[in-house]
């Protein structure tokens, strides 16, 4: 028994659906291994084509199953889209990273800097730290251990921390303002940014926040 | 596909941890507090940034601050920056919490 009716053939897409014309392969033979008349039990000459296999001759066989679009096309633009809002360096990772290519144990991190070197999705300096380096350098002992109460930090490192405090007292006004020009104002450059106060009214750096949303120690070093 | 978003995966946990939001800022405390960091070290470190020698000088004596210290005071020091950035991200995440 031939099997005329049978034979797998390459889909076309068409307006109304899949289509299969018959004629595109050569017809299998007969009762393979056992099974219905015409359906070729053997693998496929191109695995990544949609077949048709029919019994029915037709000129045309619409296939009814549509092919459903893969979640995995959705996934990636949102991880893009995510990796873009997690990447907290922004526009800072360009500052640092060539210097971290001198190291190749850092070169996965290097890269994966460069690539998120323009989304300053969270590219601004901790306003808590910035403010802490300042009133570290400047403010009284006092007012530097008031102004650490609003962290709940342990004892011994508000001790240890006025310890160091201590010491940095000793050095002169002027070389403390030269350190804070360093620490505070070159580094919030790598955001192209003064260090600001934060607009929020959360957020600890800024109990009362300035008028002209710049900090006044800022003001100093622009000249 | 599926590489390219197994590769978008491993590259999440890379970029997604609590930080200060300015990296070169972050270094530069660590660098800072570090016992294993030398004045030397460090200066080079701060070097694009010091213009004039009493500048170098300032940034000397600041390093040297914290290297006369105990490596216990210094461990404490670096908890208390840990705690203050990572109270920053709690608060970034939610901004409308106010504080007493």
């Amino acid at each position: 028994m031939e099997g005329e009716h049978g034979g797998m053939a390459p889909a076309l897409a068409q307006e109304g659906g899949l289509l299969a014309r018959p004629g595109d392969l050569p017809r299998t033979s007969g009762l393979d291994q056992g099974g219905s008349p015409g359906i070729n039990r053997s693998t496929p000459r191109h695995p990544h084509r949609l077949w048709c296999q029919s019994a029915v001759h037709s000129p045309f066989v619409t296939l009814t199953a549509q092919s459903k679009p893969s979640s995995m096309k959705l996934y990636l633009p949102l991880l893009l889209a995510a990796l873009g809002l997690c990447s907290h360096e922004g526009e800072s990772a360009g500052g640092s990273m060539l210097s971290n290519f001198r190291n190749p144990r850092e070169n996965f991190s290097s890269i994966t800097k460069f690539l998120f070197t323009f989304v300053p999705a969270n590219a601004i300096p901790c306003p808590a730290l910035q403010d802490e380096i300042i009133k570290f350098l400047m403010s009284t002992k006092y007012l530097f251990k008031m102004s650490l109460r609003k962290f709940n930090p342990p004892e011994e490192a508000v001790a240890a921390k006025l310890l160091v405090k201590d010491c940095v007292a000793n050095l002169s006004f002027l070389s403390r303002i030269r350190i804070l020009k360093i620490l505070v104002t070159s580094f919030s450059l790598c955001t192209r940014l003064l260090p600001r106060h934060s607009q929020e009214e959360g957020w600890p750096a800024c109990p009362q926040r300035c008028s002209w949303g710049v900090c006044p120690a800022a003001l100093l070093f622009t000249a | 596909m599926k590489l390219a978003l197994l590769l978008m995966l491993a590259t999440l946990p890379f970029c997604c941890y609590a930080g200060a939001g300015c990296q070169l800022l972050e270094d530069a405390v660590e660098k800072t507090i570090s016992p294993n960091v030398t004045v030397a070290e460090y200066t080079e470190f701060l070097q694009p940034f010091i213009s004039i020698k009493s500048t170098k000088e300032a940034v000397k004596k600041f390093k040297e601050c914290f290297l006369m210290q105990s490596d216990e005071t210094l461990a404490n020091v670096q908890l208390l920056m840990v705690i203050l950035v990572l109270s920053f991200m709690r608060l970034k995440i939610t901004p409308w919490n106010k504080q007493p």
